[in-house]
Formats: C-alpha cells, structure tokens, sequence
C-alpha cells in the first residue's frame, strides 16, 4: 500500500503529469498522421528520455504510446486513412457513418471504446503481470533462453510473410547484438578491424534508423499526402455521445473483444494490428446486427477500437512479468528502461516496485484520460493533417539524426542509423521484417546471456531440456518453427497428389 | 527483376556476410564462451540461407525449363514496391540525406539542417517559392531551437557558435 501511493504520488507530480499530457498530445497527432505509426513517435522521443528522469521517461512513453493506437482511428473514420495499420477495420464502418453525416457519433464510439479496452487491458497488466512474475522467479538461465527463443520464434511465426525470411531477420538482429564485447567474457569480436565498434553497436541508432527512418523514405515514396484531402470538416462532439440503443449495441462488442484481444496482445506477434482484424471478423460473424456492418454501424467501430488499447496494454504483459517485450512499442519500451539502468522481469517486481507501480497507475490514468482528451484532439488536433509532406518528412529525418547522435554524442552513431534505414527499407520492401530484426538486437544479449550461462551450468545443450519448464517452453517453440513447414509440405504434397489423380483429356 | 533471383542474390549475400563473419570469429584467438552463441547464430543463418538459395535456384532452373522461350513473365513477380508513386524520390531522399550528414560534423545541426530541409522539401514535391523554402529554414531553426536549446541535446557545432555564446 505504501509503495502505491509512493507511485502515485509519483505519477501526480507536476512535472509528471505534464510528461503524461505531452505524451497524449504527442502520440496523438503521430497516431493521426498516416505513414508515421505511433513506433517512430516513440522511437523518436527515446533520446528526449535521457534528461529525465527512469518515471518520467515511462510515463512519456506510455502517454505516447495509449494516444497513439486509438487516434489513427480519426483518420480511418474521416479520410477513410487509417493513421495506423490497427486502425485499418475502423474504416469499413468508421467512414461509411462520416458520409451519413456521423462523423461525431463514430469518433465518440472510438473514444469511449478505445478507454474501456484501454482500461481493461491495463487491469489484466496489474494482475497478471505480478503473478507472472512470481512464478518466474524460479526461473534459471534455460528458462530464461528457452522463454527468449519462444518469444522470438513467436514473433516470428505469426509476423507473416515469408518464414525463412523473418527467421533470418531475427538471427540477423542477434548477430548485430553480438558485435563488439562480449558481456560474459569482456573479450572483443567481430569488430573486422574497425575501432569504432569495439563496443559494440549501441541500439539506439539501430533502432531509430530501422523503424523510424526506413518508414520515412518509405513514406517519401509512397507520396502519402492526406493535407490536399483535408477540408476541415466542423465536428459537434456533443453529438459523439452515443444513445441508450448504440450503448446497448456497444456493449456486447466490448464484453467479447476486450478479453480475446488482451489475450492477443499478451502473446509476442502482430499485437493491436492482429486484435483489431480479429476482433472485427468476430463481430462481424457474431453480433446481433451483423448484417449492417459495412455499412456504417457503429459497433463495427467499436470492436476493432476496444480491441486496439486492449491489445495494446497486454503486449506490456510479456515485458513487465518476463523482461520480453511481445511487440515493437514493447521493445523500445525496453530499451528506454535498459537507458535508465531498469531490467524489466520479474526481478523487477522486487527490486523497484516502486517503477512497476508508476507503470501501472501511469497504464490506468492515461486509458482513463483519452476520454478527456480524445475528442479535443478530434477536433482540433487533426488539423495538423493540413502540414504537408514535404514540410514533416524532412523535419521527422532531422529529428532521427537528433536521436541518433544523442545516444553517445557520436557522427559515426548517426552513419549507423542511416545504415540501419536503408537496411531497413530494404527489409520492408522485401518482405522480410524490421520489428524482428529490432526484437533481435534488444533481445540478443539476454538470449546470450542464458544461454552461455545455461552451457556453462550444464556443459551440454541437452542440458536445457532438464527442467520441466525450459523443456515445454523449447518444444513450443520447435513446434512453432516446425509447424508451417510441416503444413507447406502437407499442402505441396496434397497438391501433387491431386494432380495425379486427375484424369488427363 | 524476378523475385527468385531476387532471392538467389539476397541469399548469396547472407550467405557472404555470415560466412566472412565466421571466418572472422574462427581467426580471433577467443575463448569459447565468448565464441559460441555468434557461431550458432552464424550456422543458423548459413543453413536458413542456403536452404532458401537452393529453393530460388531450383525456382529458377524450373521456371525457365517451363516457360514460353518468347516470354519470360512466369519468372517475374510484381515487386511489392511497384505500387509506389514515387520511386524515385526515396532514392533521391537517401542521397540527399547521406550528404546531410557528412556535412554535419563540418556545418554543425543547425545550418546542415537550414540546408537539408528545404532541399529535401523540393525533392519531395514542395513547390519552389520563397515561402516554402523559409519554411523549411523556419522549421529547421524551430527544431534546433526545441532540442539544442531547450533539451540541451549536444549536437555537432561545425561552423556555428555555441548556443551559450547567443543566449
């Protein structure tokens, strides 16, 4: 009890809540604005964290982060362009109901939804976190590896696309971890002569240049430009506030999604984008006015909304209880913890129950406080949709350089983030992913870590099947990687055996 | 460019860097716990990458055994990026870019960023007046001004003085 109100204590300090506004406000206008997910926001307030303090930095990012999955939803219902790809459903209901002049009522439907899946998630945070953790305490150097090789072969498998690809995104983001000392031995390798990475690549520069700068030469191309469309439609937020019968439709919605999508969100892979699709398809087969939906009914909005923050607080889950983040917003969540000397797992609980608390508070306050601010920043902050491209790409490439270079006050920091964004679009154009390889780099060390501990302690890599968790956790993930190519196999070798049994004309 | 060649040149590269990087690790005099988790990284990616150089080539040689001699469109699949506009402008953002930031250290933030703003404006579309081309100075002096002044972020000088010297 006292460590909560020490926490909250924390979390109402001036400075604290001001943090929190700004991260609202901020994940606001990067969540409304389409080609730039609220991943880059986050990414490119990291190296703003370094002057504050390990709260602060928390209670920025996660401001950033819960204003970010639900306003792109703005975009989806008044432009028909989604601000995010988890805001991509709410267009198919979203935009039908703008040109039957209810543009207000589905902005209203996505606020109130989006705070009570918000909310919801951030409970199961609280409770299941804390257990989580505690059981995995018992954890040792092959639980460790095994969970990291699950939560990794899980991103993996359920990131879509190409199989062999992601893979080789993963095992090309751990070789990057592991270029310079190593951490168990202080001993140097891979450095191929060259003294400026003797230490290694500090992640920050990987990270801005794979996510944030790969998305703005990707959005250079792609010539995505929503501020000729803008027309400034007036928006009576009174209006917004849905009646006793669209509540009554809403509802159901939100009983069904907010648990199948925080569930989602716990699992490693697509998180708030794979809830939101999810969440729809199952409204659309199950809720009782099932057959307006495309047509602009309003629980349509409602359920890939409730299902986004849903998911969007269950990807916390993995990160705060095991120390793996389930997502790409979880990782750099990391990563700014990792800045301020924080290990998030269930150490964690322990050691700084205070920051663990300040993350929970800080998960509930700000859910709740998108009722407050969401319809502010429909209306008024979506304006910003009027600067063109040409004027925010370039600014949000000079931002990335500000990141890159204030990791370690170093020019050749900023040469890898250009590295890692051509690399970068490369992998998006190709289909392979940049999430894993980031998740690779972030996760490299730890993975390490057990696993020479592991070999070390047991002299054998038999020796991670001793233990009856490891051993469950390492064939969930053999199964997980043997899976798809077992069904590709199935579905070749069906295929040649139909074309043998036709009969030739 | 066919995608299975595609794949066969991407495949031939992993396979290039993973192998120069084994080798690299195998010279080093290392002790083994320092060694053993880049070198199961490297095989995992030797294997992977081999095996999908042997599914693009066996693609290759299957197709082109199949395939019309007059056409070769079996072998091509649409690039993903084919449905972009603007090709050519990421290609010229990269450039441009890439020079913004050898000029950094020698022209500091600030006046490489007055530079690059308005530059990379017009390369992707900005139209050429006055106005536009101070609203990228503008923006480009309000970035500074929020993150070299304010945050105190230290950023490379180069030609410029220090903020401590105007304010």
């Amino acid at each position: 009890m006292e460590v909560t109100l020490d926490a909250l204590f924390v979390v109402l300090q001036p400075l604290n809540v001001l943090l929190l506004v700004a991260g609202l406000l901020l994940g606001g206008i990067f969540g409304i604005l389409p080609g730039v997910s609220v991943l880059t926001a986050v990414v490119l307030v990291l190296p703003l964290t370094y002057s504050l303090t390990g709260e602060g930095s928390i209670i920025l990012l996660m401001g950033i982060y819960v204003a970010g999955i639900f306003s792109g939803a703005f975009t989806s219902i008044l432009f028909n362009i989604p601000g995010d790809p988890q805001n991509t459903p709410t267009t198919i209901d979203g935009y039908p109901m703008t040109r039957k002049g209810e543009a207000a009522k589905a902005i209203g439907a996505t606020v109130i939804s989006s705070a009570i899946g918000g909310l919801f998630g951030a409970l199961v945070l609280i409770l299941v976190s804390r257990e989580l953790a505690r059981v995995s305490l018992i954890f040792g150097p092959a639980e460790y590896f095994s969970l990291t090789i699950l939560g990794l072969t899980m991103v993996t498998v359920l990131g879509g696309g190409s199989y062999a690809k992601m893979l080789l995104s993963v095992l090309a983001g751990l070789l990057l971890a592991t270029v310079g000392v190593a951490e168990v031995s202080g001993e140097s390798r891979l450095k191929f002569g060259f003294a400026a990475v003797n230490a290694g690549f500090h992640f920050v520069p990987i990270v801005i240049g794979a996510l944030a700068m790969s998305e703005v030469f990707e959005a250079a191309a792609t010539g995505l430009d929503i501020s000729r469309q803008y027309a400034g439609q007036p928006l009576r937020m009174r209006e917004g506030i849905p009646s006793r019968r669209e509540l009554a439709d809403m509802i159901p919605t939100w009983l069904r999604c907010a648990p199948i999508a925080t569930i989602i969100g716990v699992l490693p892979g697509h998180g708030a984008t794979f809830a939101a699709f999810a969440c729809y398809g199952i409204e659309r087969t199950f809720h009782r006015r099932r057959a307006y939906f495309g047509t602009g009914e309003i629980a349509g909005v409602a359920a890939p909304e409730v299902a986004g923050n849903a998911a969007g607080m269950g990807t916390l889950v993995p990160l705060l209880a095991l120390g793996i983040p389930g997502g790409g917003v979880a990782a750099v969540m990391l990563g700014a913890m990792q800045i301020h000397g924080l290990q998030p797992g269930p150490l964690m609980f322990t050691n700084q129950p205070r920051m663990v608390m300040v993350i929970f508070i800080t998960a509930l306050i700000a859910n709740a406080m998108i009722l407050a601010i969401g319809p502010w920043l429909a209306r008024y902050i979506v304006r910003l949709l009027r600067i063109p491209a040409y004027l925010m790409l370039p600014a949000i490439a000079t931002l990335c350089v500000v990141g890159a270079y204030a990791a370690n006050n170093d020019i050749f920091d900023v040469w890898v983030m250009l590295a890692s964004g051509l690399v970068g679009t490369y992998l998006r154009t190709q289909g392979y992913s940049v999430i894993s390889l980031v998740l690779g780099v972030l996760l490299g060390p730890i993975a390490e870590g057990a696993f020479v501990q592991g070999m070390i302690l047991f002299g054998s890599p038999l020796g991670f099947f001793n233990g009856w968790i490891s051993s469950v956790l390492l064939v969930l993930s053999a199964i997980f990687v043997i899976a798809p190519l077992a069904a590709a196999l199935l579905r070749r070798l069906r295929g040649a055996s139909q074309t043998l049994a036709e009969p030739r004309s | 460019m066919p995608s299975a060649l595609r794949l066969a040149i991407e495949m031939t590269c992993v396979l290039v860097v993973a192998g120069l990087s084994l080798r690299e690790l195998l010279k080093q005099p290392l002790i083994e716990s320092t060694r053993i988790w880049p070198q199961v990284v490297l095989s995992l990616m030797i294997v992977i990458a081999g095996l999908q150089l042997l599914s693009a080539l066996w693609r290759i040689v299957r197709q082109a055994s199949r395939s019309d001699p007059n056409s070769n469109g079996s072998l091509a699949a649409p690039p993903l990026e084919g449905e972009w506009p603007y090709p050519h402008r990421r290609y010229a953002l990269m450039a441009l870019f890439a020079i913004y930031v050898a000029a950094l250290p020698y022209l500091g933030y600030a006046l490489a960023s007055a530079l690059f703003l308005p530059a990379a404006g017009v390369i992707l579309g900005m139209p050429r007046t006055a106005g536009n081309l101070l609203l990228g100075v503008a923006m480009a002096a309000a970035i500074w001004l929020l993150f070299v002044v304010v945050f105190e972020v230290p950023m490379p000088q180069g030609l410029m003085p220090r903020p401590g010297r105007w304010f």
